[in-house]
């Protein structure tokens, strides 16, 4: 069933505003993300920290013939997310992860990790994921939650689930067996998130 | 919903009162009204309009303040129990309770998740949907093997009222024709994928005993006459479900019964109704009606009928009748047995194995699917007990590909990296045990000797602790499962046991029992407390065993007919 079959089914349903059905109600909330938000001033982490932090946000995911995970804001999503969602065990790790990462920047020859070029922050984060020195295994573990954090942020971003995967908000039914050529990638949209 | 539906002040003796909206209420008041009793529907919480009030409905992830996750500020003020069950995310949590108006104590050393939803609609809104019958085995289990009260009632009493419900539900799911596992009228089944088609042929031929079906579930995969009628349509599998669905694809209150019971012009609705107890006129022995406190107000009200319906869910009913004294029934309504409150029990889900599928590179699906696989339970019956366990249990489960969030956590930057993420990942299967509890007296809810709710109240106190037989089994359970995925040739095969306390199934039952000797039992072989003849029972309280499936179906077909049963007595005048 394509989408225009879909909304004549729902009309025939009677009653249903098909559009409400298909957009839905943004829920009212203080603190909603937004990821155009690019002047907001961070809410938990500093100007510096956020600044380490897209650049990780790029490196992980970059822009390629779709938008990136800087692009689409993850980093200003990381810093709400860690603000609304978790605790403070997290969000202190997440703070001193990311100066650990400015800090260690001085032995690659620069004062702070985006002043690095591309190749030595690679070699460094790749460092951090592997917990070789001069990073820890706990900081591995928090580095995977942030890039977690990363990884769920672009993904649920529009440009994320909508151009770099394909979202289907109406299925029209299950089936067991499609080619995943037909497809073309990976399923962005999921029963639970 | 028609408004006039609604009331608040009434002194009118109605034929009938309902206390709950969920699945068994909604099937209640459903029958009730289509035979012609004018009957009142009572729900403590708010009214929640189909399709109206599913705000979340198709909110795309990216448009909810934090992409479907809760604050952590209101989880630890409101939801500290709720956040455990998996359907509680951002979306949903509207139609959950709030823990912080709804509390209850445990006793030291136990542990139970009482989840809850206390809106018009209930559990219904909420509910995971599988739907099986239980097996002549199942009502037989606790007369063979000695272990709870007999059931009053075999398979085959019910059997015709399953044909009954799930004809008006819909049912998906395809015929299997096991002894332990009845079949239902089904609607078409949904389909497997490619690597669940090849595990289930596998096992067909290296474990003949335990056969790999799909589950059954109450979504319209071919929406017939009596389902159209009601404005539902297809199921699209969205699998999105707990943000209520405005096909009214899959059953619920708000979709089927509700919209049944009120064509008939009986259905009369009274919201924001916290029944405190049931009214008790010793010189009838009869419940006369029930006194409610506003949910929002806190004023005291009452409401009259001829015939009580107790449907507020096991926990919600065993409050309602311990906390309705008298002189005749100090220790709750129709409990002179005194085992009210006693022989509480869930399912349990602790064990879970996982692996991983080789191949199927070029192999996937389409859709979110409501269902999974289902291995029915192989141990139904004495003479197939395990050594170490009675009873026995099902596993569920499926094979899909791994995506962006399972993922996201390896290793690697940049663009081979999103790339990586760009494909599914590797097919995975994971089956969890659904384990039969035993019932026993040990497992008691009470009412708190001294802490009450905002509205006044008592508040139970629950004492519920899974025993070596329920942890023996989800032993076996791993093993079970993960012989067969050797067999299937999976890989990394690991097995985890997540230590849940009991409730999380929510599929809590047993605490007003059924049974044929009121000295040992709440309630009679329709669901008619022994003691009051105009109070029945018809939630999961009245259970005598979980037996090993889900038991909403059985919620509702016990209810059809407890109903048809109370009716024909009501219009002969002995009620």
């Amino acid at each position: 069933m394509n989408r225009r079959q879909l909304l004549k089914t729902l009309t025939a349903v009677g009653g249903i505003g098909a559009t409400s059905l298909l957009s839905g109600n943004a829920i009212a909330a203080a603190q909603h993300f937004r990821g155009d938000a690019t002047a907001a001033s961070p809410a938990l982490l500093s100007v510096n920290a956020l600044e380490t932090l897209r650049r990780i946000c790029a490196l992980t995911i970059p822009q390629t013939s779709t938008p990136g995970a800087a692009e689409v804001m993850c980093h200003h999503f990381i810093d709400h997310q860690l603000s609304v969602v978790y605790g403070e065990d997290e969000q202190q790790s997440a703070i001193a992860l990311l100066a650990s990462i400015d800090k260690n920047a001085t032995s690659f020859g620069a004062k702070q990790f985006f002043l690095l070029n591309e190749a030595s922050q690679l070699r460094l984060l790749t460092a951090l994921e592997k917990a070789e020195a001069p990073f820890s295994a706990a900081q591995k573990g928090t580095f995977k939650f942030l890039k977690s954090l990363i990884v769920f942020g672009y993904y649920t971003s529009q440009p994320g689930a909508t151009k770099e995967l394909t979202y289907l908000p109406l299925p029209g039914g299950f089936k067991g067996s499609v080619p995943l050529a037909s497809v073309g990638s990976a399923y962005s949209s999921k029963a639970y998130y | 919903m028609n408004k006039e539906m609604y009331i608040d002040e009434s002194s009118e003796v109605y034929d009938a009162i309902v206390i709950g909206s969920g699945v068994t209420g909604g099937w209640a008041a459903k029958e009730l009204t289509e035979k012609g009793m004018k009957t009142l529907m009572i729900e403590r919480g708010r009214v929640v309009e189909h399709r109206k009030d599913y705000i979340s409905e198709a909110v795309p992830p990216w448009e909810y303040a934090n992409r479907t996750k809760v604050a952590k500020e209101l989880t630890d003020e409101q939801y500290k129990i709720q956040k455990q069950c998996y359907a509680f995310h951002d979306g949903t949590k509207h139609f959950f309770g709030n823990d912080k108006d709804y509390p209850y104590s445990t006793e030291e050393g136990t542990d139970f998740s009482w989840i809850r939803a206390n809106q018009l609609g209930g559990k219904s809104l909420l509910w995971h949907r599988q739907s099986y019958r239980m097996s002549a085995f199942d009502f037989e289990a606790n007369k063979k093997d000695g272990h709870g009260n007999d059931w009053p009632i075999r398979y085959k009493d019910l059997a015709p009222w399953y044909e009954y419900v799930e004809k008006f539900v819909g049912i998906s799911g395809a015929a299997a024709n096991l002894p332990q596992l009845p079949d239902s009228v089904f609607l078409p089944p949904f389909e497997m994928t490619k690597p669940e088609l090849d595990f289930t042929a596998k096992m067909a031929e290296a474990e003949p005993d335990k056969p790999v079906i799909i589950s059954r579930c109450a979504h319209l995969t071919k929406p017939q006459k009596i389902h159209l009628e009601m404005g539902r349509a297809q199921c699209m599998a969205r699998n999105e479900c707990q943000k209520g669905c405005s096909l009214g694809a899959y059953f619920s209150t708000q979709s089927a019964t509700l919209p049944a019971a009120a064509k008939t012009g009986n259905l009369y609705i009274a919201p924001n109704s916290v029944v405190e107890s049931l009214i008790y006129d010793e010189k009838t022995n009869r419940v006369k009606g029930v006194r409610v406190i506003d949910n929002d107000t806190l004023k005291q009200r009452e409401y009259y009928a001829k015939v009580v319906f107790l449907c507020a869910s096991t926990l919600g009913t065993t409050q309602i009748m311990l906390n309705s004294t008298s002189k005749q029934f100090p220790d709750g309504i129709a409990n002179s047995s005194g085992v009210l409150g006693h022989y509480l029990m869930d399912h349990n889900y602790n064990a879970l194995v996982t692996a991983s599928i080789d191949g199927y590179e070029e192999e996937y699906y389409s859709g979110r699917r409501p269902a999974s696989l289902y291995i029915p339970n192989f141990h139904y019956e004495p003479g197939r007990y395990h050594k170490d366990f009675k009873r026995g249990y099902a596993l569920a489960g499926s094979a899909s590909r791994a995506d962006w969030q399972s993922m996201g956590s390896m290793d690697g930057f940049g663009k081979s990296f999103k790339s990586l993420l760009h494909n599914p990942g590797g097919w995975g299967i994971g089956l969890q045990a659904q384990g039969e509890m035993l019932p026993r007296h040990d497992n008691q809810v009470a009412l708190h000797s001294t802490k009450k709710d905002k509205w006044g109240i008592p508040q139970l106190n629950i004492n519920c602790k899974w025993s070596d037989n329920e942890n023996a089994m989800m032993q076996s359970a791993l093993e079970v499962a993960s012989s067969m995925m050797e067999k299937a040739g999976f890989n990394n095969i690991e097995q985890r046991i997540l230590g849940q306390a009991p409730g999380l199934a929510i599929h809590e039952v047993g605490t007003a029992r059924m049974g044929r000797d009121p000295k040992d039992s709440i309630l009679n072989g329709y669901n008619q407390a022994h003691d009051v003849p105009n109070l029945f029972v018809t939630d999961g309280a009245s259970f005598c065993s979980t037996g090993v499936g889900n038991p909403s179906l059985t919620f509702m077909a016990i209810t059809a007919r407890a109903v048809d049963y109370a009716v024909k007595e009501f219009k002969s005048g002995r009620l």
